[in-house]
């Protein structure tokens, strides 16, 4: 059997508990000619359309659920007759949910909903629900939220969330025919995650560094490695090279829980070695770490040069592999990472070492974790 | 009453056939791709809408699979890129992998965790290459990168799954 399909056989086989979703045929073709202009259901993607439209037209963005439903109407007649205006809200953490309006038809619930921070500014463009942690349903078969747009003035983000269900899947509580049938919206994590760089040559600058050579202090550390052919990953692997020691941390801050411990050249490669004292952390259901920082060689451009294949390919002209990250851990959360570089100390003017922090939790560690529910019943919002 | 137009007939049948015939495959690939069930439905149902819409455009310059594949590689980019994708810590390992009624081979489930791990500008051209079947010059085009990164990946993500292969049996015999 040829190599492809003995991966085909392999692939096929540990996945085979994978299963075909029967009903998605009707599916693709109810969402396709969910376009159409002249179409009875509501479909995700005109609301998304309208809200290009909201964006486009709202010059001073009226905040209230009224004005919203109300703009929707004009731009959309179809959808405001099928969204039943709402006006509910929970409050928590500081921030509001409002549902502004919803439509229940056979298959599918749609919700527009906006959030409103009460006390500062922890929502953004960037804002995102933990897709798993926004839930008003059962099984169902395919869902969607979006944020419309947001409204920096007014620390407001618009939202629609969409779900498509088989009816035999409905969503927990509601049962057709009895008004006592309720749905009930839950959030339960948001995040705004928020993106800076700095130049880690920038902050080395007028420190003076021993870059005394090491062995990594561990037995099996991570090697990130490039390699022109089978034989050389393999002795990629016997060769580790040695590090910056880490004894000797100048402890330059980068940001919280992240330390540049130095930049020097060993054997005529700059190291770069970051420090990360709290690598990985439960927050709800997200392991994540507070800060990440993502190092990358760039040109003052800002443009990332290391991973051109053409920039690979040079590596790799003269030599079968080259050795460009060893990281290692020290069995607890810290964690170690220094990066490799094929550059010398008079090309630095031509460079960033550049560190792209990615805030994951000081503006919204509170806000992973809190919980905003809404119930109404069926009735209120059942069109069909 | 309203009229509803909708698209010909013709194309809901040729749509449902090609749903039929690749649903499954294009799932796997996905799962192998983003690690999760649910985002791998997503991607496949994307896929299909996507091909639905073009089906006019699709004039048989390369066979469906391939055609189909393409676009189910870039859903899952797509899909990838969100920003909360990246938080998630995605790790995977064999008890992960959906459950199955088959009986499970070890040596299988080794490989395809390996396949799973690797670095994602590996994964993808492994995926499209051995499983998809597709060749150097279809997923140079279908990753918008040269045929002779296409080789240069395979030639890296073969080292890495030969080495990790190798392992995972030597700690089988240790064990």
């Amino acid at each position: 059997m040829d190599e492809k399909r003995k991966m085909q056989e392999i692939l096929n086989h540990s996945l085979s508990g994978l299963q075909e979703n029967p009903f998605l045929p009707q599916r693709v073709i109810a969402q396709a000619k969910g376009e159409e202009p002249m179409k009875k259901r509501i479909s995700f993607s005109v609301i998304i359309i309208v809200a290009v439209l909201l964006i486009g037209t709202m010059t001073a963005l009226a905040a209230s659920v009224e004005d919203i439903n109300a703009m929707l109407y004009k731009l959309w007649p179809e959808a405001a007759r099928a969204l039943r205006p709402l006006n509910l809200s929970d409050e928590g953490s500081g921030i509001r949910l409002d549902i502004i309006s919803a439509s229940l038809t056979d298959d599918q619930l749609l919700i527009t909903y906006s959030l409103t921070d009460l006390e500062g500014d922890r929502l953004s463009e960037e804002t995102e629900l933990d897709p798993y942690a926004y839930n008003p349903t059962i099984d169902s078969k395919y869902s969607s939220n979006r944020l419309l747009y947001y409204d920096a003035e007014n620390h407001q983000a618009v939202f629609a969330s969409y779900w498509e269900y088989l009816p035999v899947s409905l969503p927990e509580g509601v049962v057709w025919g009895e008004d006592t049938g309720t749905i009930t919206f839950r959030i339960n994590g948001l995040m705004s995650p928020v993106k800076t760089g700095v130049d880690l040559w920038l902050l080395m600058a007028d420190n003076a560094y021993p870059a005394e050579p090491a062995s990594v202090p561990v037995a099996n550390p991570g090697l990130e490695t490039i390699v022109a052919s089978e034989d050389a990953a393999k002795e990629a692997e016997k060769h580790i090279p040695e590090v910056l020691n880490p004894e000797n941390n100048l402890h330059i801050a980068v940001v919280e829980g992240i330390e540049l411990s130095g930049i020097g050249w060993i054997d005529g490669q700059m190291h770069v070695q970051v420090y990360m004292s709290d690598w990985l952390k439960s927050v709800g259901i997200t392991n994540t770490a507070r800060y990440t920082c993502f190092i990358s060689l760039r040109d003052r451009q800002g443009n990332e040069v290391m991973w051109t294949d053409e920039f690979m390919d040079q590596l790799l002209k003269d030599n079968p592999y080259y050795i460009w990250g060893v990281n290692w851990r020290n069995g607890g959360e810290e964690q170690w990472i220094e990066k490799i570089f094929p550059v010398q100390p008079e090309d630095m003017d031509q460079y960033m070492i550049y560190c792209e922090i990615e805030d994951r939790l000081t503006k919204n560690e509170e806000l992973l974790n809190s919980e905003w529910i809404v119930s109404f019943p069926v009735n209120m919002i059942q069109t069909e | 009453m309203e009229t509803v137009k909708g698209p010909c007939r013709s194309a809901e049948e040729e749509i449902t056939n090609l749903i039929e015939t690749y649903q499954l495959t294009l799932l796997r690939l996905c799962y192998a791709y983003l690690h999760d069930q649910a985002l791998a439905e997503d991607a496949v149902q994307e896929t299909f809408l996507k091909a639905y819409r073009k089906l006019n455009q699709f004039h048989g310059d390369s066979n469906i699979k391939t055609w189909l594949s393409a676009i189910a590689i870039n859903c899952c980019r797509d899909i990838s890129r969100g920003n909360w994708f990246r938080h998630i810590d995605r790790s995977i390992s064999v008890d992960h992998l959906p459950v199955r009624s088959e009986e499970t081979i070890p040596e299988y489930d080794s490989v395809t965790i390996e396949v799973m791990r690797l670095p994602i500008r590996l994964r993808e051209v492994v995926l499209l290459y051995y499983f998809q079947d597709m060749n150097t010059n279809e997923i140079a085009e279908t990753l918008r990168i040269s045929q002779q990164a296409v080789s240069n990946r395979l030639q890296r993500a073969r080292a890495k799954l030969r080495e990790a292969l190798s392992n995972a049996v030597r700690s089988g015999q240790n064990g």
